[in-house]
């Protein structure tokens, strides 16, 4: 204890950093012995063996080297002792060192590699029993050593596992391959602002090794959906260059922003764009105890991507390279021509109308008799080829010394869509995305303990697309039936596009995909960064400064190039050629085959500024850890059209972090952030959020040998803390009232024809604070079967309060005020479990298997609202989740016994309907059998508002999982992994997908309409009720208004990718130059299983006008040399 | 130590939070200066409603008010799904629908505004005690006129008085119970008079502030103030308030306190409306309003021309019009004019193609005079379709004239093209005015002549417009365009010189019809007149003047359905005068829109219409409700 209160107050003696040692022990311990040399230097003692820490040395020298001064005091020992670098290995001399062979030497060669071929440097390989003898690899990973016939070689290499290959038999070259280890003590985990050992960290965060994965996409977010526990999310929309994904960490808790803060290498930043190549690793951070450190910008998870670093050793370049086709996951199926018109017509007889297509109509359509008089397009198959493609290469560079080293990489992605274009435009409004990446990282070693880190990433992203939105193309399909006019006219060899509303209504798809001109996007992203390490051993060992200084701009830029020609029909429909059989049209809208030329930009710039102080040192059992941070940031976007927009948003605040620990067994963490933001008046401008951890390792308890066996490792933790946030979507500087002049705000007066403009209250001001969330995390890890099985799991539960809400419930409308008021009026519970399982097992020599899971739930529920006691419990918010659907109770299609009872009943007397309640209410008069019946929530003979209540979950998902398989048999590897999602729902509604429900009856049909309620087929199980033709009908208004029996289930399981890859033997192009060649094979998005079959679920769509998302199959190669 | 370090950075740099958008305008701002008062003075008035925009009245901005009031009765029916309209003809209307919270949040916005105005307009240096004065009155008649605008739709409301309750104000604070019918009224007349004698122009012609003679067009002054009375007190008069509707009896305050009257003096309430139409017609007829007339070359009245002159409202030449009391310069026209121009596919000019969306029903065609000055029809059989012809009016219902085009007698201006319908010959110049039928000739010949055709496959039938067409075979006419439909110029006129008389004959007639029928029959007959239609007991062919109060009054409300049709009066006037169940609580008809030719010209059903006693007012907002538990639900809702 007094060497160790001495050692605390020691620092400020040995400042200056020698490389003599002078000590003066007499019998003392080892380890007061090794505590002198560490306080001295750099150097750290790595016990080989356990029992040594009794053994007494004295040792009195006067500035002597290292070397000198370990044999003084080692020379009366039986223990000897290595210098790799700055780690010190002291270990018992072998005892049973067989001096008969001793003497009999042969010179072993070979090189060292990692896994995937590339050399390790500076390994260090000692000879079993002989431990002296010593060598390490170059930077070629070759080595060289006399060794002891049938003896042992040692491989150590920091970070990997020791690895021993026996040198018997006749071979003399001996290549092995080393690789990382997997649950060393000092593995490292990144955590907030910096990186942490594994074992100490008790805050909740998962991390993904993106080495492996490869996607098929421009964007690296839609690789997350299934891979790490806590992530939820959803892709909606496969569009080139648009595909990235909505992410949610632990679910939605506040109706403001719930995505998470992403940084990529420390700065926020978007990482949709940033080649998955290039990117080391990615960790979620999910509870309050490791996000407590970002403030108000953490509530909602954080999620940290690290951009490869370079490494020491000779330039390694790595190619990679493929090739994909892609399909849509699922195209939407439509109904054909003569399914289409035989529905119109039975609609219109459901309400005794007559037929809209008489039988010659149907009957010529059938019969193909004239496709332009009677046409039955197919529109989807009209707009999509069947296969799009992409592509991406990636070269980088590795390599470097001790001094400076390099990651380069630069990278191409290339994307077509599936869209159709016409040959006959001079345009091109092909569908694609090209996107060219550069990724540079330096490390300087400037001096002995400072560090320089300079990275830039950045890329040009350029797109082209039709200028119609492909939403809208996919719209435009669903308002129009197949029926309705030809794809397209010929007059004399010269185009027209057919088309029948004189308002433009009615657009033709395929005119709209490929006849409207194009926008060509360009995209351009710089992210530079440098920080700045200085070791502060000087002061105090185990202190560093750092400092980081990050500039990031952006630019949009999109040109385009518009038109809509004008449009053409028939204009008799008896008389519809010329006699030279032309067909006669009628111009019916009138547009222009002028391209107009349109343009627009946006772009932003961002500064941020981070400083920190970081302290870890271990003394003896005890560890301790601080940090201490500043940063600030100032983002700028522009053009805008306010002086408000064109103010800097501004962030700043300080974050920090103390650790202690306690023999690898007790843990403590505590995290603060300190943070401001623009949004609040000056005086209630900062906000404190502190987060308590604590952490047991039972299993490297004395008690738990007995149990080590069958549990290898065992973990508990607990956080506890507090964090914001202060976004509203739609708000800034809240505290400052919003008021402009405005038109639509004014009057005329006067004779002058000039509109006084009037006063708009956009927002009154407002003294307000943060959104803070409480959340807690319990947390348990262990490993089973020699821990090949690991096993995290988590409780997590937050109460989120003061939420930022719009007080339009509370504030009643007669006071008269325009703005609805922004408040801290609400709250929100979530709660749920995250866990991921990973087992990993070798057999035999060949073959390795690792299986791993992860589930993620989550229920959040409203507990405060602003909303004022309702008329009836049901309208009330409290205890449905944020996300919420709201509508009518569906009980099934009214028979036409059910409506009949309602018929008597409203023929009864006044006073016998007073005593007798209607059998069945209904929303509106005249519903026939086989429309949808409500169900009568407050039993008030109505169906109206007051009969609404929550009715589903929303589209975002309760509960997401993902399972995965790896096997590697030699040099074949097969991964395959599934993904899906529960309790995400939808209410669908729009074109289409309610048959006839457009003004005038418009809209195209899905190819399941068969399975609807009809007279001949009065069933309940179906998909439609019954048919009605426009939206005056009271029976679409009816079955087509909000209510569950529109709710789905989106809910899916898909084979989220599948990869075969083939490492080639070395034989096959040794001498070539190469380390390393493999070829793989891989598909993603290969099959989905839903019980929901319009589209793919996973869209965000009610009636499926959305591009799909993609399946690809890939095939590609990837060397090093 | 960074901790040190770093809060050393926070306070040394803290104006990093400094920069604030300095163009914020606050209500301070905005009074400092002359023309930020007027903008606010303009942000007060922007409340008064665009009816020319009744498509849209779900989802404006806070600051338009038009209400469903034309195709919401039994007037028309628009053909689109999403109009808020059909809510009310359908009773599905609730107290959680958009279109209440609206038009009550928007109201009371304008009433906030007035009070504020009122307080704060003597701010600015740069305003004068002359402009204070005045600029506060009309800020003092607009408050009362959204307060009428609230009453008129939602019955007895809260009256909120001088006070302004802050936003943060406490749950107790916002307890507010709603005033009486008669607490309303007398606060808006009041009102109303206070603004009259402390500030408003006698007229808009009239300049008190100098700068030019017309620069006051379109600001409140004491004749429209006046004719807001006017309307005000026949509410108050009227079976709907006056206690004569036995459905309201029992609305009451939480406290007990009834809304409603009962038991009073009716015929001292209509008296008190004649009085204040009286006062108009005395202080501001021929000096400011007359009814706009238009000449024959031979010097006769040209009806047509006349009426469709009244209702033209063209704003670049509006000081020369007689008959507008009261209008909006600004509006939607071309929305208006784009649901009243019809889809006319194959015109060739752009101008004439619009969507024709807003149909006239069977029974406004029903209410059109016979030329004679006759009704065509007593009323419909049980199956409320066939109509029960008048038998001396000359009226046929079938067949088609394929020899000659309808020619009015006096101005000889062809009123319907050959082959016209014979529903549609012999009827009054109003009808040609107000209501386009199948086969006739559009408005707008700039370009050509185009006939209107409504059947099936006709330009402007149901297979044309796909979703663009009239639901009942007529489209309105009223205020349609000359020109091309996108064309604006127009006012909306929201109040005419007819409005008064018909006021004033009701309100005498209510008072006493024996001691009051020269004054009424002068009235009537003076819109008649106009109208070019016989009048009652004057003139040609005069017709007979009605024997006794209850005919009188059916004579009132027949000509007031007819010169005011499609003006935002008859949906008020059907509740106020207790008819509604029976006028509105039953289908409405057109022609056979999916027929052609003969097929066309059947009376058709186009909807079934609901109305039941609770659809006489707006719900109040329910989440008005939810927060002010003092705040009594409309009797049921």
């Amino acid at each position: 204890m007094t060497t160790l209160v001495m050692l605390l107050f020691l620092p400020a003696l040995s400042m200056a950093q020698s490389s003599t040692f002078s000590i003066n022990l007499n019998r003392g311990t080892l380890k007061q012995f090794f505590s002198a040399i560490e306080k001295q230097s750099d150097y750290l003692f790595v016990y080989v063996d356990s029992d040594i820490s009794n053994v007494t040395v004295s040792v009195n020298v006067s500035n002597k080297d290292i070397n000198e001064t370990l044999d003084a005091a080692l020379k009366t020992t039986n223990l000897e002792y290595r210098i790799e670098g700055k780690n010190i290995s002291v270990f018992k001399a072998a005892a049973d060192q067989d001096k008969a062979t001793k003497g009999q030497k042969k010179r072993i060669t070979g090189r060292v590699t990692d896994k995937n071929g590339e050399a390790l440097i500076g390994v260090g390989i000692a000879e079993a029993g002989n431990l002296k003898n010593t060598t390490i690899t170059d930077a070629d990973g070759l080595y060289t050593i006399n060794a002891t016939v049938n003896s042992t070689l040692v491989f150590s290499y920091v970070g990997f596992e020791k690895l021993q290959e026996s040198t018997r038999g006749s071979q003399n070259v001996h290549d092995v391959q080393m690789s990382e280890e997997v649950n060393a003590l000092n593995e490292m985990v990144v955590v907030g602002y910096g990186q942490q050992r594994k074992i100490s960290s008790i805050g909740s965060q998962s991390t993904l090794k993106i080495q492996d994965i490869k996607t098929p996409s421009a964007s690296l977010s839609t690789v997350l959906a299934g891979r790490l526990s806590g992530v939820i999310a959803v892709q909606r929309t496969g569009e080139p260059g648009k595909d990235g994904a909505d992410i949610w960490i632990r679910g939605i808790a506040t109706p403001n922003k719930s995505t998470p803060l992403i940084l990529v290498d420390g700065v926020e930043r978007s990482f949709n764009d940033i080649d998955p190549e290039d990117i080391e690793s990615l960790t979620t951070l999910k509870d309050a105890s490791a996000t407590a450190v970002y403030g108000v910008r953490g509530a909602n998870g954080v999620i940290l991507i690290k951009t490869k670093p370079g490494n020491i050793g000779r330039p390694t370049v790595s190619v990679d390279y493929y090739e994909s086709i892609t399909q849509f996951t699922k195209k939407v199926d439509l109904a054909d021509g003569i399914t289409y018109m035989n529905a119109v017509n039975e609609s219109l007889s459901n309400t005794k109308k007559a037929a809209k297509y008489d039988q010659m109509t149907i009957q010529n359509t059938y019969n193909k008799t004239d496709e332009l008089l009677y046409p039955n397009v197919n529109w989807m198959d009209q707009l999509f080829n069947d296969y799009g493609r992409n592509r991406r290469a990636n070269v980088n560079v590795r390599g470097g010394s001790q001094n400076a080293n390099y990651y380069a990489s630069v990278s191409y992605y290339n994307e077509t869509g599936l869209m159709k274009t016409d040959n006959i435009e001079d345009y091109n409004s092909t569908m694609k995305y090209s996107r060219y990446n550069f990724t540079t990282n330096l490390n300087l070693k400037i001096t002995e303990s400072t560090k320089l880190d300079i990275g830039t990433q950045g890329y040009l992203g350029e797109g082209n697309y039709p200028t119609v939105k492909s939403s809208d193309v996919y719209s435009s399909a669903m308002d129009i039936s197949p029926v309705d006019y030809p794809k397209m006219f010929f007059v004399n060899g010269i185009r027209e596009v057919p088309g029948i509303n004189p308002n433009g209504g009615y657009r033709n798809p395929y005119a709209d995909a490929t006849m409207r001109g194009y926008q060509a996007v360009t995209r351009n992203q710089i992210y530079s960064n440098i920080r700045l390490t200085q070791d502060l051993s000087m002061l105090t060992k185990g202190l560093n400064f750092s400092t980081m200084f990050a500039y990031d701009v952006y630019s949009y830029e999109s040109v385009s190039q518009a038109k809509r020609e004008s449009t053409y029909y028939f204009k008799d429909k008896n008389t519809p050629y010329d006699e030279n059989g032309q067909p006669i049209l009628n111009q019916t809208f009138t547009g222009s085959s002028d391209l107009a030329y349109d343009k627009a930009s946006d772009g932003n710039k961002k500064t941020y500024l981070e400083a920190s102080l970081n302290y870890d040192r271990a003394f003896g059992k005890h560890r301790f850890g601080a940090l201490g941070l500043f940063n600030q940031q100032s983002k700028t976007i522009y053009p805008v059209n306010t002086l408000e927009a064109s103010l800097p948003y501004r962030m700043r605040g300080i974050a920090g972090r103390a650790t202690y620990s306690f023999d690898d067994r007790y843990f403590a963490e505590f995290n603060i952030g300190y943070n401001g933001s623009e949004n609040f008046a000056p005086e209630s401008r900062y906000g404190t959020f502190p987060a308590i951890g604590f952490g047991w390792v039972a299993s490297n308890e004395k008690f738990w040998e007995p149990i080590m066996p069958y549990v290898s490792f065992l973990k508990f933790r607990y956080t506890n803390g507090t964090i914001g946030n202060s976004e509203v979507s739609d708000r800034r500087f809240m505290y400052l009232a919003q008021y402009v002049y405005d038109g639509n705000f004014g009057y005329m007066l006067g004779n002058t024809n000039n509109k006084t403009d009037g006063v708009r209250v956009e927002n009154d001001a407002v003294d307000l604070g943060w959104e803070t969330s409480h959340k807690q995390d319990l947390g348990i890890d262990f490993k089973l079967l020699n821990d090949d099985l690991s096993v995290i799991f988590d409780l997590f539960k937050e109460h989120r309060t003061d939420i930022l809400l719009k007080r339009n419930l509370s504030i009643p409308g007669f006071l008269g005020y325009m703005s609805d008021p922004y408040g801290n009026v609400g709250v929100v519970d979530n709660q749920g479990f995250d866990a991921s399982v990973e087992y990993n097992k070798k057999f035999g020599k060949d073959w390795l298997v690792s299986v791993r899971g992860n589930f993620t739930c989550n229920e959040d529920k409203w507990v405060e609202n602003d909303q004022p006691t309702q008329m009836y419990p049901w309208l009330s918010k409290k205890g449905t989740n944020v996300n919420g659907i709201w509508g009518y109770e569906a009980n099934g299609l009214f028979t036409q016994d059910e409506l009949d009872a309602n018929k008597a009943w409203d023929a009864l007397s006044a006073e016998d309907k007073a005593a007798n309640k209607k059998p069945y209410a209904t929303p509106y008069d005249n519903l026939q059998a086989g429309d949808v019946k409500f169900n009568d929530i407050n039993g008030d003979g109505k169906i109206d508002a007051y009969d609404k209540k929550w009715i589903g979950n929303g589209d975002v998902p309760k509960a997401v999982y993902g399972f995965g398989l790896n096997v590697t048999y030699k040099q074949l590897s097969l991964g395959i992994l599934f993904q899906g999602t529960s309790g995400a729902e939808r209410m669908i509604n729009g074109s289409s997908i309610n048959p006839f429900k457009g003004d005038g009856g418009s809209g195209n049909l899905y190819s399941n309409i068969y399975d609807r309620w009809t007279v001949d087929n009065p069933s309940q199980d179906v998909f439609y009720p019954r048919l009605a033709y426009g939206s005056d009908e009271v029976d679409n208004q009816n079955n087509f208004t909000s209510s569950s029996w529109w709710i789905k289930d989106m809910d899916f399981i898909r084979l989220k990718t599948m990869q075969i890859s083939y490492n080639l033997p070395k034989k096959w192009f040794s001498g070539m130059g190469f380390k390393n060649v493999s070829v793989y094979a891989m598909g993603s998005n290969l099959f989905t299983i839903s019980q929901f079959k319009l589209w793919d679920p996973e869209l965000n769509t009610g009636n499926g006008t959305s591009y799909p998302n993609n399946t690809t199959y890939s095939a590609g190669v990837n060397f090093s040399f | 130590m960074t901790m040190i370090l770093a809060v050393g950075l926070l306070s040394a740099c803290s104006d990093f939070f400094d920069q604030v958008p300095n163009d914020r305008l606050s209500n301070t701002k905005i009074f400092e200066t002359k023309s930020g008062t007027e903008k606010f003075l303009a942000s007060v008035y922007t409340f008064i409603p665009d009816e020319a925009n009744q498509r849209m009245v779900h989802e404006t901005t806070l600051s338009r008010t038009p209400g469903p009031w034309t195709a919401g009765c039994d007037e028309a029916e628009y053909v689109w799904g999403f109009v808020t309209s059909h809510s009310i003809n359908n009773n599905t209307f609730t107290a959680v629908d958009n279109l209440s919270g609206h038009l009550w949040k928007s109201w009371y916005i304008g009433i906030h505004n007035a009070t504020l105005f009122m307080k704060d307009c003597h701010t600015s240096d740069d305003v004068t005690e002359a402009e204070v004065t005045q600029w506060t009155a009309e800020a003092r008649a607009l408050r009362a006129m959204y307060y009428f605008y609230l009453f008129r739709a939602y019955g007895p409301i809260p009256i909120l008085g001088e006070d302004i309750i802050s936003m943060s104000a406490s749950y107790d604070e916002v307890q507010l119970p709603r005033n009486s019918v008669d607490e309303c009224i007398d606060y808006i007349v009041s009102e109303l008079d206070k603004a009259q004698k402390e500030g408003l122009l006698e007229h808009v012609s009239k300049n008190a502030l100098g700068g030019s003679a017309t620069n006051q067009i379109g600001r409140i002054d004491q004749t429209i103030a006046q004719a807001f009375k006017v309307q005000a007190l026949m509410l108050k008069a009227s079976p709907l308030f006056n206690g004569s509707n036995s459905y309201y009896s029992n609305l009451q305050n939480v406290d007990g306190k009834k809304l409603f009257p009962e038991g009073v003096d009716k015929i001292a309430r209509w008296q008190a409306a004649a009085d204040a139409a009286g006062e108009f017609l005395t202080n501001y007829e021929n000096k400011y309003y007359n009814l706009e007339i238009v000449n024959t070359a031979n010097g006769k009245i040209d009806p047509l021309l006349s009426y469709r002159k009244a209702l033209r409202g063209a704003y670049s030449s509006i000081t020369a019009y007689k008959e507008l009391i009261f209008y909006r310069i600004d509006n939607s026209t071309s929305t208006m004019q784009y649901d009243r121009t019809p889809y006319h596919k194959g015109a060739a000019n752009a101008d004439y193609r619009a969507s024709g969306g807003l149909g006239a029903t069977q029974e406004m065609v029903d209410c059109y005079f016979m030329a004679n000055g006759k009704l065509p029809i007593s009323g419909y059989a049980a199956d409320g379709k066939t109509p029960i012809v008048n038998p001396d009016a000359g009226y046929v219902e079938t067949g088609i004239d394929s020899t000659s085009a309808y020619i009015d007698p006096v101005s000889g201006v062809e009123y319907a093209p050959i082959n016209t319908y014979n529903m549609y010959r012999n009827r009054e110049p109003r009808f040609y005015a107000n209501i386009t039928f199948n086969g006739q000739k559009w408005l707008n010949t700039k370009n050509g002549a185009f006939y209107t055709i409504f059947e099936n496959k006709g330009n402007s039938g149901k297979t044309a417009g796909v979703n663009d067409y009239s639901k009942t075979g007529y489209v309105v006419r009223k205020c349609a365009p000359e020109g091309g439909w996108g064309v604006g110029d127009r006012v909306n006129i929201l109040m005419r010189l007819p409005l008064i008389y018909l006021d004033y004959a009701e309100a005498l007639n209510e008072v006493s019809y024996s001691a009051n029928q020269t004054v009424i029959l002068h009235y009537i007959n003076l819109i008649r007149e106009r109208a070019g239609i016989p009048q009652y007991g004057t003139g040609d062919n005069a017709l007979p003047v009605p024997a006794d109060q209850d005919a009188m009054r059916a004579a009132i409300h027949a000509e007031r359905t007819v010169e005011l049709m499609f003006e935002n009066v008859r949906f008020f006037d059907v509740r106020r005068w207790n008819v509604a169940k029976a006028t509105q609580n039953k289908a409405i008809y057109g022609m056979n829109i999916l027929g052609d030719k003969e097929a066309f010209y059947s009376r058709t059903k186009v909807e079934d219409r609901v109305f039941q006693d609770r659809q006489n007012f707006f719900p109040i907002p329910q989440g008005e409700i939810d927060v002010n538990k003092k705040l009594v639900q409309n009797t049921g809702y």
